[in-house]
């Protein structure tokens, strides 16, 4: 018995149907069971006699291959859920642009991305996992290489590292995918970490002003509704919504305007869920301007006032209004065929 | 702040009182002025190396050229003063700057390329050893110029004159460290290079200064001990290697960076010259003395080592509570 578990997610799009030529030549030999689980819908038609569909841990339907359709199984995927979770979604976004990219790009996992984020828009970017959106999210960043323009609130702008990015008016602040390595000092303070990225703003001839912080800290922990007993509990000890709140509340004392939120509710309970996308669009009408990374297809099309869809590392599509559905972006995002 | 950050350092001062009083039981008049005066010079030697070491290692690094960064300072210093006071106006300056440079070579090996501190560091240590082998040809070197001696055995008011260099450094070492931004960066880094780096910290910077910083107090050690022992002699700065790793961590700092404090070393300092006193006077031979030092290392650093097997023990189950597979 086999199982092979996105035994093919990591490879790059040339690579796609090295598993199914595979299966074709016979490998691996006759009589073995073989478990392949994907979320590449075309490569589990070629290779599976059936389909399961899990979802939550749960079963939720199963089929033989040839008796059912891609649709069919986008909607089990799916499922249907009704929550109050999202808050109301007014459009806020203005004519200007904040972030202009043409032909943006990262190594080999991100390519010719032309995309406008707005003022006062939440555009949201989905995609299945390793399409390239950590790349454009990083890349924007700083972290690694990037190629193509950067227009940042109309003037071009390269960004070398998480430093520069940070810095000043047309900054731009990052809420990055893993919280505990990338996010947070677990071991120091809540407030040590609420400041970090603004020391530069209560220290005088190098020397940190604690009455300056402590009003900084304080108004953040209030304004955000941060749940810790003094400022001075360690990161490490609070809550993920709480630890998560604390790295908004970094990112918001800096001057930047501009938010790119990876994954930003992953793995934080309900409530603060609920907390995190009310701010979102209370930012988003203040005219900030968001990025919108989320694993999960729902907050996408209830927070964001756009989708971007990234399919092989690109752009595949960009959906709004009426398309701004969970059917049609994991069309977009799984089904080779539909061009951008 | 609280009680429960600062443990590590309390105890370590509770340590060196329980210390002291054991040894004022087994060897009478140790608590006579005259020895504690004597003890807290040695401390001073072994303190200011570790100031430098301290930064370090509280940035996450390690520094290993501390014993040929001393030495080579003390060597050229004697050679280039030739006994006289008066060179010493430019040879001091020239010498410590000449160690920060030293230091800032390692921090820019580690910080640039990426080179791990404890093969960066190495290196530097046999290639200075290398280069005052060299350069004198293993020969004695002059006597300490007098006013070097005075700095080193001198006293004012009482107090003798290294102390109060030292007491003057600590005070700077614990601003920098408790009220500077430079301090902030440092713990930021040490805790976590990559959450640093995330979150806009001058990590590149702060990681050279720290070993610019402890180049600097090794030089200056360098030229103090050599006041002490009146001369300079090949091999003088290889205990302090030891001493100055063995205070931080005495002192309450992990040795993986990102916490302890110049506070706790100033204990740790202390203890390491007392135990140095305490054992001649139970009759104890320096190989003994190694083999004490040896299990004190030992024990402090497992007992840190401890902690933190515990705390990685802790947060994963946090995540497994907090995050649901995607």
């Amino acid at each position: 018995m086999l199982i092979l578990d996105e035994a093919t997610s990591a490879l790059g799009p040339q690579r796609d149907g090295v598993a199914a030529r595979a299966f074709a030549r016979g490998w691996p030999k006759a009589g073995t069971l073989v478990i392949y689980i994907s979320h590449r819908l075309g490569e589990v038609r070629q290779i599976a006699d059936r389909i399961t569909v899990f979802r939550n841990g749960a079963t939720v339907a199963a089929y033989d291959t040839q008796d059912v359709d891609d649709e069919t199984i986008i909607a089990d995927m799916l499922g249907r859920r009704m929550d109050r979770l999202y808050p109301d979604r007014k459009p806020t976004a203005t004519e200007r642009v904040a972030v202009r990219l043409r032909g943006f790009g990262a190594g080999h996992r991100l390519a010719d991305i032309d995309l406008d984020l707005r003022e006062g828009e939440v555009l949201g970017v989905a995609g299945m996992q390793g399409h390239g959106q950590r790349e454009l999210f990083q890349a924007l960043f700083g972290i690694g290489g990037a190629r193509g323009t950067v227009e940042i609130w109309g003037k071009a702008k390269t960004i070398r590292g998480p430093r520069q990015a940070l810095t000043g008016r047309d900054g731009l602040a990052l809420v990055p995918e893993d919280r505990r390595n990338h996010g947070l000092l677990l071991s120091r303070s809540v407030r040590e970490n609420l400041t970090l990225s603004v020391i530069s703003r209560f220290t005088r001839v190098g020397l940190t002003d604690p009455k300056r912080e402590a009003k900084l800290v304080d108004e953040m922990i209030a304004a955000l509704k941060i749940k810790a007993g003094t400022p001075e509990q360690l990161a490490g000890t609070l809550s993920g919504g709480n630890q998560q709140k604390v790295i908004f509340g970094k990112m918001l004392l800096t001057e930047a305007r501009i938010l790119l939120l990876y994954d930003p509710t992953r793995g934080i309970d309900v409530g603060t869920k609920g907390e995190i996308f009310q701010l979102m669009r209370d930012l988003a009408a203040k005219g900030y301007a968001i990025l919108f990374y989320s694993s999960d297809l729902a907050e996408l099309v209830h927070v964001a006032d756009r989708v971007a869809v990234l399919r092989n590392r690109r752009l595949a599509t960009i959906l709004e209004g009426e398309d701004n559905s969970e059917r049609q972006i994991l069309r977009a995002a799984m089904i080779e065929t539909r061009a951008a | 702040m609280n009680l429960r950050r600062h443990r590590a350092i309390l105890l370590a001062y509770l340590g060196m009182i329980v210390l002291l009083l054991l040894t004022s039981v087994v060897a009478p008049g140790f608590l006579s002025p005259t020895h504690l005066r004597s003890t807290a010079v040695l401390a001073a030697f072994i303190g200011i190396v570790a100031l430098g070491q301290t930064f370090v290692i509280i940035g996450g690094g390690i520094d290993l050229s501390v014993p040929w960064v001393l030495n080579s300072a003390a060597v050229l210093m004697t050679l280039l003063a030739g006994s006289q006071d008066a060179p010493l106006v430019w040879i001091v300056p020239l010498l410590l700057a000449a160690g920060a440079l030293v230091g800032m070579v390692n921090g820019l090996g580690v910080a640039l390329f990426g080179v791990p501190p404890i093969i960066m560091t190495l290196a530097v240590n046999v290639i200075l050893q290398g280069g005052i082998l060299v350069y004198t040809g293993g020969a004695p070197t002059a006597t300490a110029p007098p006013a070097i001696q005075f700095l080193a055995v001198g006293r004012v008011l009482g107090f003798p004159v290294v102390v109060l260099i030292w007491i003057v450094l600590a005070i700077i070492a614990t601003i920098l460290l408790s009220k500077s931004a430079f301090g902030r960066y440092l713990y930021a880094v040490g805790t976590s290079a990559t959450v640093a780096e995330f979150s806009g910290v001058p990590t590149f910077r702060t990681t050279v200064l720290a070993y610019t910083l402890s180049g600097f107090t090794a030089a200056l050690a360098g030229m103090l001990l050599t006041g002490y022992t009146a001369q300079a002699y090949l091999g003088m700065g290889d205990p302090y290697l030891f001493t100055s790793i063995a205070a931080v961590a005495i002192g309450g700092a992990s040795i993986l960076g990102g916490s302890g404090h110049y506070i706790g070393t100033i204990a740790g300092a202390l203890v390491l010259t007392i135990l140095t006193g305490l054992l001649p006077a139970l009759n104890l031979s320096s190989g003994a003395l190694l083999i004490v030092y040896g299990v004190v290392i030992l024990v402090t650093v497992s007992l840190a080592s401890e902690a933190f097997t515990s705390l990685s023990a802790f947060l994963p189950r946090l995540r497994r509570r907090q995050s649901p597979s995607p």
